[in-house]
């Protein structure tokens, strides 16, 4: 199946760009979509902590709503899918 | 005390957008009453433009004083200011840009104790914090009095905003249910010099009724690449905080 990946901000320059299309087999959940997308080490650095887990304040949404709504990082994804990843933006 | 008609002056002075909104529309701007949470980087911004545009009555809540660290990017308070009330300083500048408006400052922390009082008579709340923290206790009390919350954040050079409207939008805690770790991120001037000028037009448009407002839709402001991007939104119906429900 494919889901369609959008980096915003600051993880565009680690994923080389804004959008990609991510072929995963049928069943993937965000973890998996995680780390498929993960190939180098700066770029598990800014997604995931120490233990290996996503870091949780790094926004997922998949489609129009956050990862938490359903069933966070187990989430299970679908074809067509879209997931939009944000890094933290908090100053003012 | 404001009165609520336009005087010759005003009109004059507005002469340029009521062409626009109409004499109606700019006495609508006169009658609002904005409540601007923060008076950093995104509050300069905000609160320069919302005085300028000549909303009636704002009310500028923030506890810090100016410090040298600020000066990059909050554009009320200047070198002199170093060491002052940031309420002060902003109300300083905003008396001498507008006259007409009445200025409302407070030196007061936004919490859970303090914010039902102090946004008890604002039309609506615009997000210029430093921290979810305190937007999380601003977004509940906008859905408590049913008001719009105008939310804005920036890091570096990219920024992001919503406009959230009790009832018919996802709310702030749909969209971010975990807060980010309180840091001190940099931030380029310019970004809540942007962001924080897209709140006040946001402000403008839903006082005025006019146009679309950013309604389910998080605009992410990419200043490196000069891009715009939005990601399209919907009440979580697990919400903590309006639960998602039409009614909420």
């Amino acid at each position: 199946m494919k889901v369609r990946v959008k980096f915003f901000a600051t993880l565009k320059e680690v994923f080389g760009g804004g959008e990609r299309e991510v072929e995963l087999g049928e069943g993937t959940n965000i973890k998996g979509l995680l780390d498929t997308l993960c190939d180098s080490s700066q770029c598990r650095q800014k997604l995931f902590d120490d233990s290996g887990r996503p870091k949780t304040h790094i926004q997922i949404m998949k489609n129009r709503l956050p990862i938490q709504s359903f069933e966070g990082i187990s989430t299970r994804l679908e074809e067509g899918d879209v997931v939009s990843i944000i890094p933290p933006m908090f100053a003012g | 005390m404001v009165l609520d008609v336009l005087t010759g002056d005003e009109v004059a002075r507005y002469q340029r957008q009521i062409s626009i909104f109409g004499k109606n529309g700019q006495e609508k701007l006169k009658r609002a009453k904005v409540f601007v949470a923060g008076a950093g980087g995104l509050g300069s911004s905000v609160l320069a433009y919302l005085t300028a545009a000549g909303i009636g009555r704002l009310k500028v809540v923030d506890n810090d004083v100016v410090e040298p660290s600020n000066l990059n990017r909050q554009i009320l308070h200047w070198d002199s200011d170093i060491g002052r009330k940031k309420v002060a300083s902003a109300k300083e500048k905003l008396g001498k840009m507008n006259a007409n408006v009445e200025l409302e400052v407070i030196s007061e922390t936004i919490d859970k104790d303090t914010v039902e009082e102090l946004v008890a008579d604002s039309d609506m709340i615009v997000d210029a914090m430093d921290n979810f923290a305190a937007r999380y206790v601003l977004n509940r009390a906008a859905l408590a009095k049913r008001i719009p919350f105008f939310h804005g954040a920036v890091q570096g050079f990219y920024g992001q905003m919503t406009t959230i409207i009790p009832g018919r939008t996802a709310c702030l805690r749909c969209i971010f249910p975990e807060a980010p770790p309180p840091t001190a991120p940099p931030v380029v001037g310019i970004t809540p010099g942007v962001i924080g000028c897209l709140q006040a037009g946001e402000v403008i448009k839903y006082i005025l009724g006019m146009g679309e407002l950013l309604e389910n839709r998080l605009l992410i402001w990419d200043g490196f690449r000069v891009e715009m991007e939005e990601v399209l939104l919907e009440k979580n119906p697990e919400c903590e905080d309006c639960g998602g429900g039409a009614g909420s």
